[in-house]
């Protein structure tokens, strides 16, 4: 006998065991049990860490979820103040650079608007940036 | 989770597949008592390595794959998956507990790191004299079992040629129909009656155990 090769009652145990995928459940579990073995209990135990680890990977993806919410509510929030602490200078120019990278369309709905206030320039700004953002960010 | 595992997982014959896991991780463990391993029993014919019976390691096995510590293997069936890993946790438990001074083996690592059984891997190699004769009376300790076994079934023609044919490590249905002549229908009918018949042949915790059953009562 080479030390790799089996004995006769190994392969015995082998063929035994490969052919009980002819057997059912319940005859399974009658076999089972005249080895001592609890297949009832051992099912419950590993379907209870299946669906443990089920709920785990899908509290994850809320976790994740709930995560990138809030980073895009923080950019949400710093681009409707950012505007807020500059002079009023850096907006008036801000506001004209707009118009001028603006479409035609939106330049000339602001042409015969007359003079905007500065808090008027801000929200206009603002709006601006809200609507450059991905869909779904403002949430 | 690999999504071809969840859908394994997901599958009707999960239970069955489950409970074949077990009976071969069980399986496996019987078979190193031929090798002169001693395995501790729970009291209730059920027997054990390092503490883990088979239901301990097949559960092992599963989280080890739900987790990802384990890759699971889609070229192979949830069934293979988990034999593979239960093979390795099991022979890993058995290095570990080992104490029956049966032949020392370089430990192998498999591609995921973890102890291989080197029992079904190792490339053969020159045994010192010491293991020849542990061996050759392992082996002979095996044959004499067998033949115990397949004598308590004198008469019964179709029982002895499924038993050689075990034996002689064929183990497919369709290849043992093929040598024996017999129906598979046949063989599934005498493997029932082969485990009802020898009950005894997975209630021991070792070979003594088994000699002195199969004085007692017969098979």
């Amino acid at each position: 006998m080479k030390h790799n090769e089996q004995g006769p009652m190994e392969n015995l145990l082998d063929g035994i065991s490969e052919h009980a995928e002819a057997l059912t459940f319940d005859q399974l579990r009658d076999e089972a049990a005249a080895r001592g073995i609890d297949l009832n209990a051992a099912l419950a135990t590993v379907n209870e860490l299946i669906a443990a680890r089920t709920r785990e990977e899908r509290l994850g993806w809320m976790k994740v979820a709930d995560k990138r919410r809030e980073s895009l509510r923080v950019a949400e929030k710093e681009a409707r103040y950012h505007w807020r602490s500059k002079s009023p200078h850096d907006i008036a120019a801000a506001f004209e650079s707009f118009l001028n990278s603006a479409p035609p369309e939106t330049a000339l709905a602001f042409r015969n608007k007359g003079t905007l206030s500065t808090s008027d320039m801000i929200e206009i700004l603002e709006a601006n940036e809200r609507l450059k953002r991905p869909s779904g960010a403002n949430d | 989770m690999d999504p071809a595992l969840n859908a394994a997982l997901n599958q009707p014959g999960w239970e069955k597949t489950f409970a074949m896991a077990v009976l071969h991780a069980d399986t496996t463990i019987r078979k190193f008592i031929w090798r002169g391993f001693r395995p501790r029993s729970t009291g209730k014919n059920e027997i054990t390595v390092g503490d883990k019976s088979a239901a301990d390691f097949v559960q092992e096995a599963v989280k080890r794959l739900i987790t990802g510590k384990r890759g699971y293997d889609v070229g192979k069936t949830l069934l293979e998956n988990l034999n593979s890993i239960t093979d390795s946790l099991i022979w890993s438990g058995k290095k570990q507990s080992d104490t029956t001074g049966i032949v020392d083996y370089a430990q192998i690592e498999d591609e995921h790191g973890e102890p291989s059984d080197p029992i079904a891997t190792a490339t053969s190699f020159e045994l010192t004299p010491e293991e020849k004769v542990k061996h050759t009376e392992l082996l002979e300790d095996q044959r004499r079992c067998f033949r115990q076994i397949r004598d308590s079934f004198d008469g019964d023609a179709a029982m002895q040629e499924y038993l050689d044919a075990l034996a002689e490590g064929i183990f497919k249905r369709a290849e043992i129909s093929e040598v024996t002549g017999l129906e598979p229908t046949v063989i599934d009918e005498l493997r029932r009656k082969m485990i009802k018949h020898a009950r005894k042949l997975f209630g021991v915790s070792d070979f003594e155990e088994l000699q002195r059953r199969l004085k007692e009562g017969g098979l």
